[in-house]
């Protein structure tokens, strides 16, 4: 549907509504009039957001700018907060550094680990039980994340864990896994991709049944094999639901907190801070207000620009 | 060399269901443990061997956090909220939809691409702005507080759009025109019933997401009778001393229930849902 369509449409009706020799007034009037159900119609959307959306993210910029504590806009002190944040806060860099492991350790296997088990769950092997598979895999998505999280700090126990009793079991030491700094991060990881992993495989799987099979026929009749099709057809065919995966869970990251928050507070120290954690403590639990806006309009910025960097990645890769 | 070919058939067949049967059950392990949790004893569930079933079923961590916690209050809040907010994103989102999806007007592309592009701020970013904004309109520990800025959403006008235009004719709306039918009526009597499964679907996932919140709710909630049962989970997570191992698996339990009945209910829609929304993602 092409928008030029759309215009010349309304102009042609336009021309046989308009009489130039009514009054402007008159003219808007009827011109209201005749579209006024439309604009009913949407506007509900544009003045919520405008009041709850727009607003709040313009005032959001001006408290960054500000000393504010509580009710009130405090000190005006210009870039001082993002100065501070950027280059003077040791707890930032650590939950930068964080934020990339995050990325790491849940983006990079959640995108392959969807996209395997979505090939693996389209063979003519899993066929006939795929509905309950499906069904399973994506029962934890509809778990709340507070419920998974009081749920998995059980499981997560260095002594009653049951992930601990596992590791027992297979002569393994039991690992203290939200309690310490070298497993807390990787504890919290393992937990977003367990809730998530299923949705991933869903979308990987819709997009793998819309490759219509007589690519895959051609690809035999040539003579490749299994491997060839998969590195030559279906991966090709994929990145673009691939990259739709990577930069939605990239978003999801970024915005993450019940999950880290209720497991391991960020800690310990600071081992699993994300940067949603470190805006709210600054809000909520120091009341710097200010500073928090400023975290808040940086995630925003590094969301932004990490979601055009995937994007664009993904166009260089895809021209070469 | 037949029965080769058969012996690796199977071979693959065996592989293949086994990782889905192994994943099968890590899926399931979590929800498991925690439903029945709810009826273990405490030093049943802080001993060092997996009990799979309760040596003897209690009722007791029930019963201690019904009779602590407004528990019966806070879950009807949990199910006000979210019928709340869903009812009013269906109704606003289809009109909007529609609009977008059928109706000529000057911007129209212009305001969607607009409304799209509103995905892109986070509500995470703007919670300090949004927080001071409550506050002033004495909104903290309200009803409204969760319900109304939530009313509306970019995702379900593009959601509403996609199905409408592709599901709801213009010959149709055009007849019900020259019936003499007002936008409003025509709206109600011929478009609503043709986007009944997408309301389906849609209302299953955000009626989901206002039941499972916990960021905003924790920040605008702090009066236990004002709670939804997924902050009352968060907070007896947070605080240790609140509860206790089997009575926190029983709130766990009360509030991860009615999403998951929903969803075994609604399962088939649920699952096409998630698999179209990526077919428009691609």
């Amino acid at each position: 549907m092409s928008a030029n369509g759309v215009s010349s449409v309304i102009e042609t009706k336009d021309k046989k509504v308009d009489h130039p020799s009514e009054p402007l007034f008159q003219r808007v009037l009827k011109w209201l009039k005749k579209y006024q159900t439309a604009y009913i119609f949407i506007s509900p959307f544009f003045i919520l957001y405008a009041i709850f959306g727009l607003y709040p993210a313009i005032y959001s910029v001006i408290i960054s700018l500000h000393v504010g504590r509580g009710k009130g806009l405090g000190k005006f002190v210009g870039l001082s907060n993002y100065i501070h944040l950027w280059f003077h806060d040791p707890v930032f860099p650590a939950t930068l550094l964080n934020m990339g492991l995050y990325l790491l350790y849940i983006v990079v296997p959640m995108t392959f680990l969807g996209l395997l088990l979505a090939v693996l769950m389209n063979t003519k092997q899993a066929r006939r039980l795929s509905g309950f598979y499906r069904t399973m895999m994506i029962l934890p998505y509809v778990l709340a994340p507070t419920v998974i999280s009081v749920v998995f700090v059980q499981i997560y126990d260095p002594t009653f864990g049951w992930v601990n009793l596992l590791l027992g079991a297979i002569g393994l030491p039991h690992i203290d896994w939200i309690g310490t700094t070298q497993w807390s991060l990787i504890a919290v990881s393992l937990v977003l991709i367990w809730q998530y992993v299923g949705y991933n495989t869903l979308i990987a799987l819709a997009a793998l049944t819309g490759i219509p099979p007589e690519i895959y026929d051609a690809a035999r009749v040539d003579g490749c094999n299994a491997f060839q099709e998969f590195g030559l057809i279906t991966l090709p065919l994929m990145r673009p639901i691939l990259l739709f995966m990577a930069v939605m869970t990239t978003i999801g990251v970024f915005n993450m907190f019940a999950q880290p928050w209720l497991l391991t507070h960020g800690g310990p120290g600071y081992s699993s801070n994300t940067l949603i954690i470190y805006l709210y403590r600054q809000a909520f639990e120091v009341m710097q207000f200010g500073y928090a806006a400023a975290i808040g309009v940086t995630i925003f910025i590094l969301t932004a620009l990490f979601s055009f960097l995937q994007i664009t990645l993904n166009k260089g890769f895809s021209t070469n | 060399m037949n029965k080769l070919f058969r012996l690796n058939k199977f071979l693959s067949w065996f592989v293949v269901n086994t990782i889905f049967i192994l994943l099968t059950v890590a899926f399931i392990i979590p929800f498991y443990y925690m439903t029945v949790g709810g009826f273990k004893e405490q030093n049943e569930i802080a001993s060092s061997s997996v009990s799979l079933l309760p040596r003897v079923p209690t009722l007791e961590n029930y019963q201690t956090i019904l009779s602590q916690y407004p528990v019966i209050r806070i879950t009807l809040n949990s199910f006000f909220i979210s019928i709340a907010v869903t009812a009013l994103n269906l109704f606003f989102c289809s009109l909007a939809g529609l609009a977008f999806a059928r109706f000529r007007f000057p911007g129209r592309d212009r305001l969607f691409n607009l409304s799209l592009l509103t995905m892109m701020v986070p509500m995470q970013a703007i919670l300090v702005p949004l927080f001071m904004m409550m506050a002033s309109f004495k909104w903290i520990n309200t009803y409204q507080s969760l319900i109304v800025p939530g009313a509306i959403g970019a995702f379900g006008i593009f959601f509403m759009r996609q199905y409408i235009g592709s599901s709801v004719p213009e010959d149709l709306l055009d007849a019900a025109r020259i019936d003499g039918c007002s936008e409003f009526r025509m709206y109600w009597m011929v478009v609503v019933p043709i986007i009944k499964p997408a309301m389906v679907t849609l209302g299953l996932i955000l009626f989901m997401n206002a039941w499972n919140d916990y960021l905003w709710p924790t920040i605008m909630l702090n009066d236990q009778n004002m709670y939804t049962l997924s902050l009352f989970v968060g907070v007896a997570g947070l605080r240790n001393y609140l509860l206790n191992y089997g009575e926190k698996l029983a709130a766990a339990t009360m509030a991860a229930w009615p999403p998951v009945i929903i969803f075994f209910i609604f399962r088939k829609q649920f699952i096409e849902a998630i698999m179209a929304g990526a077919l428009k993602g691609a």
